[in-house]
């Protein structure tokens, strides 16, 4: 079965760059693999296959404003979940202010990303 | 005429400079199979990951966590797919990599081996297993082999959407009732050790050959020292313990101390699961052949589609 490159653009100003695979037996059914399996979560504007030694680029036909489904969704996304970091430092100090919050020795804020 | 010896010793400079590779073009043999053997195992596990938190889809306490639960669990299995496909260019089908997976033959992370028994498990699953794997796959963005790095930048994004799904879910728990909090605390006590599992025994750099080859670019300890410093202090913030007694930073030496010589770790017991002898490996294994024979008549579909010309 043939193997087809999977290509995206992220903004309307970006070129086409190449994103993954799929194999399908066909254009059609590479682009709707490449939809399903690659932009899901509105990862990008436009969205393309290119059988793998060919030239030929197949774009597929949704909409930027469609592509990743128009019904809300958020929680497929970061976006829903953007307070989270917030929420842990709320929690955190009401957990210590009823003497839950266990103080031991650890890394200087900012180590782990030294490891 | 250039020698094997001689395109070995190319190949291995271009990656020391830190060139990438690409699918179809020359690698020795020993690149090519460690690449594929490593991939396989990464997208057995993203299609074994998913069941754990599956089983929980149905019990799910809110809609607003069942469709949740049920959009990550879709995202695991398409990291499976898009795996499955970087590592066929590798040289085995993808069939055969299914057939291999559900008869025992190939390996997947040992976390998943494991039952799920309590809501508080999917909590430990979504925030510190999660966790764990993404301390690993981010390390992976660097790796020499550039199809699996493109497949790395879209999974890592998914999975810290994962993450803070997993902290959320965490996040309710602890600051719940008191059952809600033994509960996560419970899960915390019973993944503990798996976790310290996941990133395999201390190796010897020296001695691996995908530290050698640049298709890993970390070790095993360095990756778990990272997720200790990560996560114990913000369990600690939450009053979650850590059940491993040994467990403390060590200013002095810039690094975590932990039960690696006692009842905190296990290695027989980690190589008894990989190898296929875990608590749920023989239940989770016949759910996917299962699901993999009754689904058969889609890739019979796909296959009698004649070929684009």
């Amino acid at each position: 079965m043939p193997v087809w490159d999977v290509l995206g653009k992220r903004t309307e100003d970006d070129g086409f760059v190449v994103v993954g695979g799929v194999k399908a037996p066909d254009a059609d059914l590479a682009l709707l693999l490449a939809r399903e399996t690659h932009f899901r979560h509105k990862e990008g504007v436009a969205y393309a296959v290119r059988q793998r030694g060919s030239e030929e680029l197949h774009v597929g036909t949704y909409e930027s404003s469609m592509l990743g489904g128009v019904t809300d969704r958020s929680y497929r996304r970061q976006e829903a979940y953007v307070g989270v970091g917030a929420k842990l430092k709320r929690v955190a100090g009401e957990l210590a202010g009823r003497g839950l919050r266990i103080d031991a020795p650890r890394p200087r804020v900012g180590r782990a990303a030294e490891h | 005429m250039t020698t094997y010896d001689e395109r070995v010793a190319a190949f291995k400079a271009r990656i020391d400079a830190g060139e990438k590779i690409e699918a179809g073009e020359w690698m020795p043999d020993e690149y090519r199979l460690a690449a594929m053997k490593f991939i396989e195992m990464h997208a057995n596990s993203e299609v074994m990951g998913a069941l754990p938190e599956r089983e929980w889809i149905p019990r799910a306490p809110t809609l607003k966590r069942k469709l949740s639960l049920t959009a990550k669990v879709q995202d695991e299995v398409g990291h499976g797919q898009i795996l499955y496909r970087v590592a066929e260019d590798l040289g085995k089908s993808r069939e055969q990599m299914f057939d291999d997976l559900v008869n025992g033959r190939t390996k997947f992370h040992n976390v998943f081996h494991y039952p799920t028994e309590t809501w508080g498990d999917v909590a430990v699953i979504g925030w510190l297993i999660d966790g764990a794997a993404l301390v690993t796959q981010k390390a992976l963005l660097d790796s020499s082999y550039a199809p699996y790095v493109r497949a790395m930048r879209r999974i890592c994004a998914e999975e810290s959407l994962h993450l803070r799904h997993g902290e959320d879910l965490a996040l309710e728990l602890v600051s719940g009732t008191d059952e809600q909090r033994q509960m996560f605390q419970d899960a915390v006590n019973r993944w503990w050790r798996p976790i310290m599992h996941f990133y395999g025994p201390p190796s010897n750099p020296s001695k691996d050959v995908l530290l050698y080859w640049g298709i890993k670019t970390r070790t095993n300890e360095d990756l778990r020292q990272e997720f200790l410093s990560t996560y114990v202090p913000k369990l600690w913030d939450v009053g979650i313990t850590v059940p491993d007694p040994e467990l403390r930073w060590d200013e002095s030496r810039g690094e975590w101390v932990w039960g690696e010589n006692g009842e905190w770790v296990d290695w027989d017991e980690f190589w008894r699961v990989v190898r296929g002898d875990g608590p749920m490996t023989g239940v989770r294994l016949a759910y996917r052949k299962a699901m993999w024979d009754r689904h058969a008549w889609v890739r019979e579909v796909f296959a009698g589609i004649p070929a684009a010309a």
